[in-house]
C-alpha cells in the first residue's frame, strides 16, 4: 500500500510537472463549452442569452427560474447538468483523446498516431457507459443524502444548522469523489490496444477497486481547490444571491469550472501514468 | 451537394436558435427590469440601514434608482403572441410598481409634483392594463393628497371605486385588495382637512359602495372581507344594529366556509365593540377587547382593541387601568401611527387628570418628537399651554405657547408638504394671537392665504386676521382679508355676514 501511494504520488507530481497544453486541449474544449454556457447564462438580460441559456434552464425547471436574482440560485444546478452532459457525451471522445496524448510519449508503439481514430471509436462506448453509470450513482447518493431523515440525523450530530450544512456538503463531496475514483481507470483501460467493452470496463473497474485508497488520496488532493469553491457555493449560495451580489455566483462557478477541469485532467493523467508504471512493473 | 447540405444544417440551426426569440426578447426585458429593481431596492435597503432617515437629496437619489427601471424597458409591452403578452404584462406591472416606489420617494422628499409626474407616465404607458391604471390612480390620489388638493384626491378615489372591481384574495389567504381600503382613505383625507363630519360622510358613502358590491355574488373570502369593512365602518359610525346584522351574516359565512376562519378574530373584536356601543360601561365587553389583544397580539386590530379598551376604561373612570392600557399600546405598538400617538396623548391627559402634572407635561412634550407627522403632535404643544391656563398659571402658559410656536415652526420646516402644515400654521396663528404678537400673526394669515387659499383653516385665519388688522387700524388690509374670504369661500354660511363687515370697513 505504501509503495502504491508513493508510486501514484510520483505519477501525480509528474502529471503536474510535465503539463503540456496539447494533452490538456481536449479538456479545454469541454471547459470552453462550459464557460460559453456560463457567459450566456450571465447575460440573460439579452435576447441571445435568454434564447440559449434561458431556454436550457426553462427546459429543466420551467419559466419560474428566469427571474433576477433567483436565477443565480439556480445557476449551479444548470451548470452541474451542463457539466454532466458534456462529460458524458463529449467527454467520451475527448477524455480518451487526452489520455492517448498523455500515454503516447510513454509508449509510442502501443499508441501510434495513425490508430487514434480507431482507438477513440473503441473507447467511446465503454467511457460513455462508465460516465453515465458514475453520474447515476452520484445522483443516487445525492438523493439519499438529501432525504429528510438523513439530514435530520446529520443535524442532530452537528447541532448548528451552519455546521450541518457544511457537514452535508463535505460528506456529499467525499462520497461523490469516492464513487468517481472507482471509475477513473475505465477510460485508461478503454484506450489500451485491443480492449473490448467487457475487458475495458471490467479491467478499469478492477483497477479502480485495487488501487482505490491511493487513487482516492490523489483525487482528493488535486480536487481540494475546486472543492473549496464548491463548498462556498453550496453553503453560502443563497446568502451570496440575496445579501451580497448574485453575480458572484457566476464568477465562483467559472473559477470552479477551471479548477475542476484542471484537477480532472491531472487526475486522469496521474491515473494513466500510474497504470503504465504498474504495467511496466508487471512486465 | 456538400455546400448545400451545410447550408441546410446552418438554416436548421438558426431556426432552432431563433424559435421563440420574441418571447426570449420579452423575457430578457423582464429580466433587465428585475435587475434594475434589485439595484434600486438594494440602494434603498442600504440607505435605511443607518439610524437616521436619508435627507431629501438621498431620497431623490433613491427615486432615481426606481426611475431608471424605465430605461430597461421598451414599451409597448402588450403585443405579440399570448406568451409574449403574458411576459409583457408582468414586465409592465414591474415597471408600474417601480414607478409607484419612485413616486413614494418623491413624496417623502417633499416633492409631490415629482410623484404626479410618475403617475402621469404610468397613465400614458398603462396600455389599458387595469392593474397599471389602478396603480397610476393610487399614485395620483396620494400625490394630490400630499400637495393639499384633498378634494381632487377624493374625487379621484371616488372614480377609482367606480372603475375598478375588487380582486379576490389569492387562494388560501385573506389578503385584502387595496381598492377596498379606498373609502377609509377618503375619510382619512377629510380628517386631515379638519372635516370630521365629512369623514363620517365618506364612511357612509363607503358603506353604500360595499353594499353595492354585495349585490353581485362574490367569492366567499371577498364577500367576507367586504362585510368586515362594512362592520368596521358601522362601528365608526356608531351604528350598532347595522354592525350586528353584518357580524351575524359574517359568522354564517365563516361557519359555511371553514377556510374563512382567519376572520374569526375580527368577529370577536366586532362583537366586543358592538356590546360596548350599546353599553359603554360593559365590563365584559372591555374584558373581551383585552382578551382579544392578548390572544392575537399580532392581529392588525390588536392595537386598536387595546386602545379601545383603554378609552372605555377611562370613560368608566377606571383611571389606573386605563393608564396602564394606554402605556401598553405605546410600549407594544410604538410604530402603529393610528393608535400609538393618540394613546400617548390620552396618557398625558390622564396623567394630568390624576395629578401627575410633571409626568403629563413630559408625555405631551414627547409626542412631537416621537410622532412628528401626526394629529397628536399638532394637539400636544397647545394642550400643554391650555392646561397651564386651566391651572391658573398664566406666565407658564405664555412660556408654553411660545414653545408651542417654535415646535410648530420646526414641524413645518421638517416636512413642509405634510397635510398637517395648514393646521400647524393655524396653531401658530392662535399662539401669536394669544401672545399679542399682532404683526407676526398677520404675516401668518398672509402665509396661510397664499399657500392654502381654500383650506378650511384659512377661512378661520382670514376672519381672525381681519379682526386683528381692524383693531390695529389697518382697515384696507382687514377688508382685503374679508374679500379673499368671500372669493374663496362663497358658499360659506357666514358669507352674508362677512360681506356686511367688509362693506362697513370700506365705508
Amino acid at each position: 500500500m505504501a509503495r502504491d501511494i508513493r508510486t501514484i504520488r510520483a505519477a501525480a507530481l509528474e502529471a503536474l510537472g510535465s503539463f503540456r497544453f496539447h494533452e490538456f486541449a481536449p479538456f479545454a474544449w469541454i471547459l470552453a463549452a462550459e464557460l460559453a454556457v456560463l457567459i450566456l447564462a450571465m447575460n440573460l438580460g439579452t435576447a441571445w442569452g435568454m434564447a440559449s441559456a434561458g431556454w436550457l434552464s426553462s427546459r429543466l425547471t420551467g419559466d419560474r427560474v428566469l427571474h433576477y436574482p433567483i436565477f443565480y440560485a439556480f445557476l449551479p444546478t444548470l451548470m452541474t447538468n451542463v457539466e454532466a452532459v458534456l462529460y458524458a457525451f463529449a467527454g467520451s471522445v475527448l477524455i480518451p483523446l487526452a489520455l492517448i496524448r498523455v500515454l503516447r510519449p510513454m509508449d509510442p508503439a502501443a499508441f501510434p498516431a495513425a490508430s487514434t481514430g480507431a482507438r477513440l471509436k473503441q473507447a467511446f462506448f465503454t467511457v460513455l457507459v462508465a460516465a453515465v453509470l458514475c453520474e447515476a450513482l452520484i445522483l443516487g447518493w445525492q438523493f439519499v443524502l438529501n432525504q429528510p431523515a438523513v439530514l435530520k440525523a446529520i443535524r442532530a450530530v452537528l447541532r448548528s444548522s451552519f455546521a450541518s450544512s457544511i457537514g452535508v456538503t463535505v460528506l456529499g463531496m467525499l462520497v461523490g469523489y469516492a464513487l468517481w475514483t472507482l471509475f477513473v481507470y475505465i477510460p485508461v483501460s478503454a484506450v489500451q490496444p485491443g480492449r473490448g467493452f467487457g475487458a475495458a470496463f471490467g479491467g478499469g473497474l478492477r483497477e479502480g477497486l485495487a488501487n482505490f485508497f491511493p487513487t482516492y488520496l490523489v483525487v482528493i488532493g488535486l480536487s481540494l481547490p475546486a472543492a473549496a469553491i464548491l463548498l462556498v457555493l453550496q453553503v453560502m449560495g443563497s446568502f451570496l444571491v440575496t445579501q451580497i451580489r448574485p453575480e458572484i455566483i457566476g464568477v465562483l462557478i467559472g473559477l470552479y469550472a477551471i479548477l475542476s477541469m484542471l484537477a480532472t485532467f491531472f487526475i486522469y493523467s496521474a491515473a494513466a501514468r500510474f497504470h503504465q508504471a504498474r504495467q511496466a512493473e508487471a512486465a | 451537394m456538400r455546400p448545400r447540405g451545410t447550408l441546410r444544417l446552418l438554416l436548421v440551426a438558426i431556426l432552432a436558435l431563433t424559435a421563440g426569440c420574441g418571447t426570449a426578447e420579452r423575457r430578457a426585458e423582464r429580466y433587465r427590469i428585475e435587475q434594475a429593481i434589485y439595484q434600486a431596492k438594494k440602494a434603498e435597503t442600504e440607505a435605511f440601514l443607518g439610524r437616521s432617515r436619508p435627507d431629501s437629496v438621498g431620497l431623490l437619489r433613491l427615486r432615481d434608482g426606481y426611475l431608471r427601471v424605465r430605461d430597461a424597458a421598451h414599451p409597448p409591452f402588450l403585443k405579440g403572441s399570448a406568451k409574449e403578452l403574458a411576459v409583457g404584462r408582468e414586465a409592465l406591472q414591474l415597471v408600474a410598481a417601480a414607478q409607484s416606489q419612485a413616486a413614494r420617494f418623491g413624496m417623502m422628499a417633499g416633492r409631490p409634483d415629482l410623484a404626479l409626474q410618475s403617475a402621469e407616465w404610468l397613465e400614458q404607458h398603462a396600455e389599458g392594463d387595469p392593474m397599471t391604471m389602478r396603480q397610476a390612480d393610487f399614485v395620483t390620489a396620494g400625490a394630490l393628497r400630499a400637495v393639499g388638493k384633498g378634494e381632487e384626491a377624493i374625487e379621484r378615489m371616488r372614480g377609482m371605486l367606480r372603475r375598478y372591481e375588487p380582486v379576490p384574495p389569492p387562494p388560501g389567504t385573506s389578503q385584502e385588495d387595496e381598492i377596498l381600503g379606498v373609502p377609509e382613505m377618503m375619510a382619512q383625507v377629510r380628517r386631515e382637512m379638519g372635516d370630521q363630519a365629512g369623514a363620517l360622510r365618506e364612511l357612509d358613502y363607503g358603506n353604500g359602495y360595499y353594499k353595492g358590491l354585495l349585490q353581485k355574488p362574490r367569492e366567499p373570502m371577498l364577500e367576507a372581507l367586504i362585510r368586515a369593512r362594512i362592520v368596521r365602518n358601522d362601528l365608526e359610525l356608531n351604528r350598532a344594529p347595522e354592525a350586528l346584522e353584518q357580524v351575524t351574516a359574517l359568522e354564517k359565512l365563516v361557519a359555511a366556509h371553514p377556510d374563512l376562519n382567519a376572520l374569526t378574530p375580527e368577529l370577536r373584536y366586532s362583537r366586543a365593540k358592538i356590546r360596548l356601543m350599546t353599553n359603554a360601561a360593559d365590563v365584559q365587553g372591555i374584558a373581551m377587547l383585552e382578551q382579544f389583544a392578548k390572544e392575537y397580539p399580532r392581529h392588525s386590530l390588536a392595537p386598536r382593541a387595546l386602545f379601545d379598551a383603554a378609552v372605555y376604561l377611562e370613560n368608566a373612570k377606571q383611571f389606573p387601568d386605563a393608564l396602564a392600557r394606554y402605556r401598553e399600546v405605546v410600549a407594544l405598538y410604538p410604530r402603529n401611527l393610528d393608535v400609538a400617538p393618540v394613546s400617548l396623548f390620552r396618557q398625558g391627559m390622564l396623567e394630568e387628570r390624576t395629578g401627575a402634572w410633571d409626568a403629563a407635561k413630559a408625555t405631551l412634550e414627547s409626542i412631537p418628537v416621537k410622532y412628528p407627522r401626526t394629529q397628536a403632535a399638532v394637539e400636544a404643544p397647545f394642550t400643554i399651554a391650555m392646561r397651564y391656563y386651566a391651572r391658573g398659571d398664566r406666565e407658564a402658559a405664555k412660556a408654553a405657547l411660545a414653545r408651542a410656536i417654535v415646535v410648530y415652526q420646526t414641524m413645518i420646516a421638517n416636512d413642509s408638504t405634510s397635510a398637517l402644515v395648514p393646521v400647524c400654521k393655524f396653531n401658530v396663528l392662535r399662539g401669536q394671537l394669544s401672545l399679542g404678537q399682532w404683526d407676526q400673526a398677520l404675516v401668518t394669515v398672509d402665509d396661510l392665504a397664499s399657500h392654502f387659499p381654500r383650506h378650511p383653516y384659512t377661512a378661520q385665519a382670514l376672519l381672525e386676521g381681519a379682526k386683528v388688522a381692524d383693531a390695529n387700524k389697518q382697515k384696507d388690509r382687514a377688508a382685503g382679508y374679508l374679500q379673499q374670504y368671500l372669493e374663496n369661500f362663497p358658499t360659506s354660511p357666514l358669507a352674508a355676514q362677512v360681506r356686511q363687515e367688509k362693506d362697513k370697513l370700506m365705508r
